[in-house]
């Protein structure tokens, strides 16, 4: 019925619909009709033709057979019909209304555009931070059954003196667990590091991880090639064998097919590709590019006290993670009676390992989500307004509409087919922008945030933006299509006073308008608090001078450096020659850089006083192993004492220094320099060295941190160890010195990379990284967030002002003054404002409380903050409304009389 | 109308309602009887194949119907043809040319030849 063009048919088809959807005529009873006519027409037309009456009606029932199965077919056959009709009028006026909403758009370029673009930023902003939680904290880890997966490590209890949140497990330990527990199914150590690997295009640096022959199927991951470690690869003494991880397969191999079975030198040995593992796979993290069996000997597991291993578990069928952390604690406490070195209150605790990897950012990332969920709130707020404006502004035209017939859900779904329409695009855009923006994020430095490698724009995120999309087409859309269904404009029709429909939606936009201060002020406060706990955290002092520093690190293979007298030649002919190098004052050689993470403790016992208990630590600190150049190259002051020099001869002596921190804790009252310690616990001849200098504090675990107990064991002679950091002071840029210093290590060895080439800033900020990249973030929220709130104030008050111009008209021919003029106009906007941000001051108050651990040195309460901010907003809310009001009270009074 | 058997069923009554439509609306009885007047009492059409053929050609949107009043004023349900109906009338004829041919070929050769 729908094929004619034209008003005339629409009208009388608009007339037809309305007749029949109210006498609704059911189908059967049409049906019934239309047969009973036909059988009565042949009954009259066989009469005719000479038939008495009841020969008559047998020949015409005859022709319709069973008549009850003809009226139910086509009883059925109707309905069908009814039901395609309704549909296609459905997708007709679906239709109508899209074409009627771009029409719509098209006409008003600017506010389309406004709208379109703003809610493409509230959009893509929050489908950006919602990638990357989502492939942080959402994504299951890639093993199967993630959920069972737990971390174990050991903890010491606060009675033990150590302030060590987690530690590793040593390998009596492990083999205990795995026999004894029955709540874990299986435990598999390993163990992360670097190695060196050889290649024809020059030797890298490669994280690796080292793992027990059971782990790789405990994670239930198969191989995309190959195959992994079989208990005779893990026996010590085995053939070399590796087992690569995906994205280096790609990268240094090429994606070669053939890599299984080929042959790789690691730290100067080789060794067999015997697999690939699957893409997205990765194990602890992404850093480990290389597996390699861990060579656990089970006969000969190392020292009870020794912890040197790592530990991933799965439950048992049907075991919860409680159950399985009571009973290793159980297990664990028959140990404190058994074995005296456990006394000093050493226990095991599990973790998920989901935890275990993304815990420490956590709650920095759903900081950020609300934070973003919070300026989209702001912006479907604003093109509520915009949208509300012009729904008063289109009064008669909707007015129309009603007249013809358009039911209040049509003209509300009208409306709301528009508003999706505004939605869609700006969500298209908006996941453009996310695109750009979750690429821009990868590409930081990875360790910033874990799992980093697993965000990016996928099918659930797209699923999240249209989502999004429909959701803010709804809020922002509801308000202006309600208030159309309601019929009001009838009374447009009519010509009836605007301001009694004026009223009603600008009482409305001024709620919105509190909404937007509100939401505004708790944006504002988080980010002031976050940008404030960033900036206090920039200003500790880190203890060393980071500036001006050049590190990287150099490790010798045992296979080319298989005597100490080798390995203390290289150092020696690498130091020297890397002091000669021009523009280096000073270098030197270092166990581990601080604010690089980890690090050992090392358990020690101070001369004179009586060794404790094996393994239990009573005297231990964080070591750093190093030349005495170290100090004057980091720019740590001495603060007594004396640093020797180094030499270069056999037999000069091991020196140490120790911090402020680790002399007034182990040597209170007294003076270390000059006393010994030993790091030889437990042996017959111990090696007694002496305290040289105390220096100053360095906050090496992180500047938030209490700073640890240090101490410097300073060969003045030769070196031993085979991996050392290389620190250079430099006078200039230090980045500059790089190839300098390849060039030097190239002329002694060509086979040794140069790896981890970083400047000490550098190091010093990643530490920091994670922070400021949050403070960074919601600064940036909150800009835009206050920017948009403000825009949104002076639209408010400028719409308004711009109805009210004739009512302005005649108080200024009243005589009434500018400045009260400007007030009322000014009350308009500022008023709603002002209890929004009263409002959202008391909302940020409640919510403050939840930053507390975020923030480094600054009560979530800060009076300041509170204070000053609510200010500054209120002062901005101030200026959007006066603004405009002030525009409009310059018209002249007999212009705006004419105004109607 | 007996109904030939094969693929000609439901075609030929569609063809011919369609076609009847397309000399101006008609109700169901309307349909009948010019189909028979026109055939010469040759084809007679059955209610029972009729009504479900004109309930599917509306469904499907070859046809379209409305309530009217006949000359005798009795209240009853006309049918009309659409637009999409007249391209599926001049379909139809023309596959129901080609069955005429093909059978025309083989059994009455001559006239074919004639009329060809």
């Amino acid at each position: 019925m729908t094929d004619r063009r034209g008003i005339a048919p629409s009208l009388l088809r608009l007339g037809r619909r309305i007749r029949a959807s109210i006498w609704k005529v059911p189908v059967d009873e049409e049906v019934e009709e239309e047969l009973s006519f036909h059988l009565e027409m042949r009954v009259r037309e066989y009469e005719a033709r000479g038939a008495d009456p009841a020969e008559a009606r047998r020949r015409a029932a005859a022709g319709f057979g069973d008549m009850d199965r003809l009226k139910a077919r086509c009883g059925e056959l109707g309905r069908e019909r009814e039901r395609t009709r309704e549909r296609h009028a459905w997708w007709d006026e679906l239709r109508q209304d899209v074409r009627f909403g771009l029409r719509q758009l098209r006409r008003s370029p600017l506010y389309a555009a406004v709208a379109v673009l703003t809610l493409a930023v509230g959009i893509g902003a929050t489908t950006a931070v919602f990638s990357v939680v989502d492939g942080v904290l959402l994504k299951p880890l890639p093993y199967e059954d993630p959920d069972e997966l737990v971390a174990l490590w050991t903890r010491y209890l606060p009675s033990s003196g150590l302030d060590i949140p987690r530690f590793e497990l040593s390998g009596p330990e492990v083999l205990d667990y795995r026999e004894q527990s029955q709540a874990m199914g299986a435990v598999a150590p390993y163990g992360v590091g670097s190695v060196t690997l050889g290649a024809d295009d020059g030797p890298a640096r490669i994280g690796a991880a080292f793992v027990d022959h059971r782990l790789l199927p405990l994670l239930g991951v198969r191989p995309a090639l190959g195959r992994v470690f079989t208990e005779e690869d893990d026996l010590p003494g085995a053939a070399g064998t590796a087992v690569l991880s995906h994205g280096m397969w790609r990268d240094r191999f090429g994606g070669d097919p053939g890599v299984v079975g080929s042959t790789i030198t690691v730290d100067g040995e080789t060794g067999r590709v015997i697999g690939v593992m699957p893409d997205g796979f990765a194990f602890p993290t992404a850093e480990a590019r290389i597996f390699f069996p861990l060579g656990f000997d089970e006969q000969s597991p190392g020292g009870r006290a020794s912890h040197g291993l790592r530990a991933v578990g799965r439950l048992a069928q049907g075991v919860a993670l409680e159950g399985a952390r009571a009973e290793l604690e159980a297990i664990t406490a028959v140990w404190n009676d058994e074995f005296e070195h456990h006394a000093m209150g050493h226990f095991i605790f599990l973790r998920p390992l989901r935890d275990d990897l993304v815990g420490p950012v956590r709650e920095t990332l759903l900081l950020l989500l609300a934070a973003v969920g919070l300026v989209l709130l702001i912006v479907c707020v604003n093109v509520a307004n915009l949208q509300l404006a012009r729904t008063e502004w289109r009064h008669r035209e909707l007015g129309v509409r009603a007249a013809l017939g358009a039911g209040g859900g049509r003209l509300v779904r009208q409306l709301l087919s528009e508003s999706l329409l505004l939605a869609l695009l700006g969500g298209g855009l908006g996941l453009a922008l996310a695109w750009w923006a979750t690429g821009a994020v990868t590409g930081i430095d990875p360790t910033a945030v874990p799992r980093l490698e697993e965000v990016g724009v996928d099918v659930r995120v797209v699923l999240f933006a249209v989502g999004l999309a429909a959701l803010t087409a709804l809020l922002f859309g509801a308000a202006p299509g309600i208030r159309a269904g309601r019929g009001r404009h009838l009374d447009a029709l009519r010509g009836e006073a605007k301001s009694s429909g004026g009223r009603d939606g600008a009482r409305f936009r001024r709620v919105l308008v509190g909404v937007e201060a509100a939401v505004g002020v708790v944006v504002v406060v988080g980010a002031a608090l976050v940008g404030r706990s960033y900036w206090e955290l920039s200003r500790v002092d880190p203890g060393i001078d980071p500036e001006g520093v050049l590190t990287s690190r150099v490790s010798l293979p045992r296979a080319d450096y298989p005597s100490a007298a080798e390995v203390g030649a290289f150092w020696d002919a690498f130091l020297e020659r890397a002091g000669a190098i021009p523009g280096v004052d000073d270098v030197s050689v270092l166990s581990r850089l601080p604010f690089a993470g980890g690090g050992s403790r090392w358990d020690f016992l101070p001369e004179g006083r009586p060794p404790p208990p094996p393994g239990v630590p009573v005297w231990n600190a964080k070591v750093t192993v190093g030349t005495p150049e170290l100090f004057p190259v980091m720019g740590i002051p001495v603060r007594r004492g004396r640093i020797p020099e180094r030499t270069a001869s056999e037999g000069a002596p091991v020196v140490v220094a120790v911090n402020e921190t680790a002399a007034r804790r182990f040597w209170p009252g007294e003076d270390p320099v000059g006393r010994r310690v030993t790091f030889d616990m437990g042996a017959e001849d111990p090696a007694w060295l002496p305290i040289v200098a105390i220096v100053g504090d360095v906050r090496a675990d992180g500047l938030d941190e209490t700073v640890p107990d240090q101490m410097y064991v300073l060969p003045t002679g030769p070196l031993g160890s085979r991996s050392f950091v290389v620190a250079a002071r430099t006078s200039g840029d230090p980045r500059s010195l790089t190839s300098a210093f390849r060039a030097v290590l190239g002329e002694l060895d060509p086979a040794l990379p140069l790896a981890e080439v970083r400047t000490l800033e550098g190091v010093v900020g990643a530490s920091v990284a994670r922070s400021r990249l949050a403070a960074i973030l919601l600064a940036a929220f909150a800009a835009v967030g206050l920017f948009l709130a403000a825009i949104g104030i002076y639209g408010v008050v400028a719409y308004s002002v711009a109805r009210r111009t004739r009512e302005i008209g005649i108080r200024a021919a009243l005589g009434a003054e500018r400045d009260s003029l400007v007030r009322l106009m000014v009350r308009e906007g500022a008023i709603p404002a002002v209890l929004g941000i009263v409002g959202g001051l008391g909302a940020a108050f409640l919510v403050a409380g939840l930053l507390r651990d975020l923030l480094f040195r600054v009560d979530p309460r800060d009076p300041a903050t509170f204070l000053l901010l609510p200010a500054l907003l209120g002062g901005v809310a101030l200026l959007a409304s006066w603004i405009p009001a002030r525009r409009a009270t310059r018209i002249s009074p007999t212009e705006a009389l004419r105004e109607d | 109308m007996t109904p030939p058997q094969g693929t000609h069923l439901h075609g030929t009554l569609d063809a011919l309602i369609l076609k009847t439509l397309s000399h101006g609306p008609r109700h169901g009885y309307g349909v009948a009887r010019w189909i028979e007047e026109t055939t010469g009492e040759t084809i007679r059409v059955e209610e029972g194949s009729l009504y479900p053929a004109l309930y599917r050609l509306e469904k499907q949107g070859f046809l379209a119907s409305e309530w009217g009043r006949t000359e005798l004023d009795r209240r009853a349900k006309f049918y009309r043809l659409t637009e999409k109906g007249e391209s599926r009338l001049g379909r139809e004829t023309e596959e129901w040319r080609r069955f005429m041919e093909g059978v025309c070929r083989v059994l009455l050769p001559s006239f074919a030849a004639e009329a060809m």
